[in-house]
């Protein structure tokens, strides 16, 4: 099985997972608002205490070592492969329509959805991908 | 020539022959006699003539009488009894006293007031006259016309209550009981009984009329009765031209059976429109039992299922059948529910659409 099937069999199931409580209209919302959600990761973060963010970045990790581990690739080669349009079109016209059609309609019918969605996800890729950094430069500090 | 006339020519001749002169003078004489006879005939036809024309005109001179006499009473009639003597009025004592203790002038005054508003016309007028005579006496210097504008005024006030007086259905039966002294009998059943007969007899007259028109109408010939002459008419023909007439008309044998044909062809087209009529309401007697058993076998159930599932719904109950609850489930995936990109609300989206419409705002909104 090539590393990118993998990688998507893995990576898919985790963002769905992550937008389990999203429903159709915080897309309306957010697209019409544009929000940020790098952006609202941050202030979230800023604003939690020294505890929370210690279960986070440990969640994170997690998170982070699960997807590497079952898919065999880094996490820099999941970012990279999130920020392909071709493979981000697969995961909404194939895997969003047949697991969520309710999201998968909303943003077909809300005008610059995808894109804002496209570009957001990866972006919080990062962030996540960031924040699993540093929790794992903070793990091995502490080793 | 007659035998009494041949036989008197004989005798004269051989009269003649014996005694000539004799004969001469017997004919002057009866010649004479004749003369006679005609003149009292006419005298007397003259005295009768005369006689009847005497008779005729003393009939014309009755007829004239009573012609005269006729149109005086016409004339008297429609003066409305002004001939009525004035007097009539003052029959009263009391009012003749009144009247003559009037002047001359108020007198003549009154008389003309009187004869021009036809007073005494009517005797119940009497009671106007003392009323007048009163005025005059207090104001003596009341002209004529004045004196009678205000006995039209009296009469005016009087008339009313003299015609209620005659009028009245209702006085007349109290005066009627009180005549009787019948206690027994009550006013309203009086008016009551009045009102029946009225009512009776209106019925009567009404049934009479009817009747009337019931005997005419029975006397009147009928369609039907019309219809059968002409049916004789046309037999007594068919008889004369068929039977009695004897000789052979091929114009007409062509027209009878042109006839016969087309009643033929008639009463085909009937029996074959009725048998299409029959075929008709048998298919469609048919068809109306196929979507009978139609509702009772397939609409019935899903509409009972449908019921059910609102119905479970809308108590939050689970739905009570499973193969109906699956079917629900594959219609609920292919509906998805999405939000408005225009007005937030719910709107359901097929899977495969690329335009709807929003129920709500109306935004007409398309896939990417």
């Amino acid at each position: 099985m090539e590393k990118s099937h993998k990688i998507e069999e893995v990576i898919f199931p985790v963002v769905l997972r992550a937008i389990k409580d999203i429903q159709p209209v915080h897309i309306v919302i957010a697209v019409k608002g544009k929000l940020d959600l790098l952006a609202v990761a941050n202030n979230l973060w800023n604003g939690s205490t020294e505890e929370q963010r210690t279960e986070a970045q440990k969640l994170l990790s997690e998170i982070v070592k699960e997807i590497e581990n079952k898919s065999g690739a880094t996490i820099d080669e999941v970012v990279e492969y999130a920020s392909k349009e071709e493979n981000f079109d697969r995961f909404f016209n194939v895997y969003l329509k047949e697991q969520r059609p309710d999201l998968y309609n909303q943003i077909r019918f809300t005008k610059g959805a995808k894109e804002y969605l496209k570009e957001q996800l990866v972006n919080i890729l990062k962030y996540l991908k960031q924040k699993a950094e540093e929790a794992k430069f903070i793990n091995e500090d502490k080793v | 020539m007659s035998d009494d006339k041949k036989e008197k020519k004989k005798r004269t001749s051989e009269f003649e022959l014996i005694f000539p002169d004799k004969e001469k003078e017997e004919r002057r004489r009866e010649d004479d006699d004749e003369e006679l006879d005609l003149d009292d005939v006419i005298e007397e036809e003259e005295r009768e003539k005369i006689r009847e024309w005497r008779a005729l005109r003393l009939e014309e001179a009755v007829l004239k009488r009573k012609k005269n006499v006729e149109d005086l009473k016409r004339q008297i009639e429609s003066s409305g009894g002004a001939d009525i003597d004035v007097y009539t009025l003052l029959r009263d004592p009391k009012t003749r006293e009144e009247f003559l203790s009037l002047s001359d002038e108020q007198r003549d005054k009154l008389i003309n007031t009187i004869v021009a508003l036809k007073l005494a016309s009517n005797p119940s007028n009497s009671t106007v006259l003392p009323i007048l005579i009163q005025s005059l006496k207090s104001n003596p210097s009341t002209k004529s016309d004045e004196l009678a504008e205000f006995a039209k005024r009296l009469i005016e006030v009087v008339k009313p209550q003299q015609q209620t007086q005659s009028e009245s259905l209702a006085e007349k039966i109290l005066l009627k009981m009180l005549e009787t002294r019948d206690s027994s009998t009550t006013l309203a059943e009086k008016l009551a009984q009045a009102q029946r007969e009225a009512l009776q007899a209106q019925f009567q007259a009404q049934m009479q009329l009817i009747m009337k028109e019931l005997s005419e109408l029975k006397n009147r010939p009928t369609a039907v009765d019309e219809l059968q002459n002409i049916k004789q008419q046309i037999e007594v023909l068919g008889s004369l031209l068929g039977k009695g007439g004897g000789s052979y008309d091929p114009e007409l044998e062509k027209l009878k059976l042109e006839t016969q044909t087309k009643l033929k062809e008639m009463e085909i087209g009937l029996q074959k429109w009725m048998a299409e009529q029959n075929i008709a309401n048998a298919k469609e007697e048919r068809s109306i039992e196929l979507v009978n058993r139609l509702i009772d076998n397939v609409l019935n159930p899903r509409i009972n299922d449908i019921m059910n599932i609102v119905a479970n719904r809308l108590s939050g109950k689970e739905e009570a059948n499973p193969v109906v609850g699956a079917a629900a489930k594959a219609a609920q995936e292919v509906m998805t529910k999405i939000a408005c990109p225009n007005c937030g609300k719910d709107i359901l989206v097929p899977a495969n659409a690329t335009k709807v419409v929003c129920p709500n705002c109306g935004a007409e909104i398309t896939a990417e």
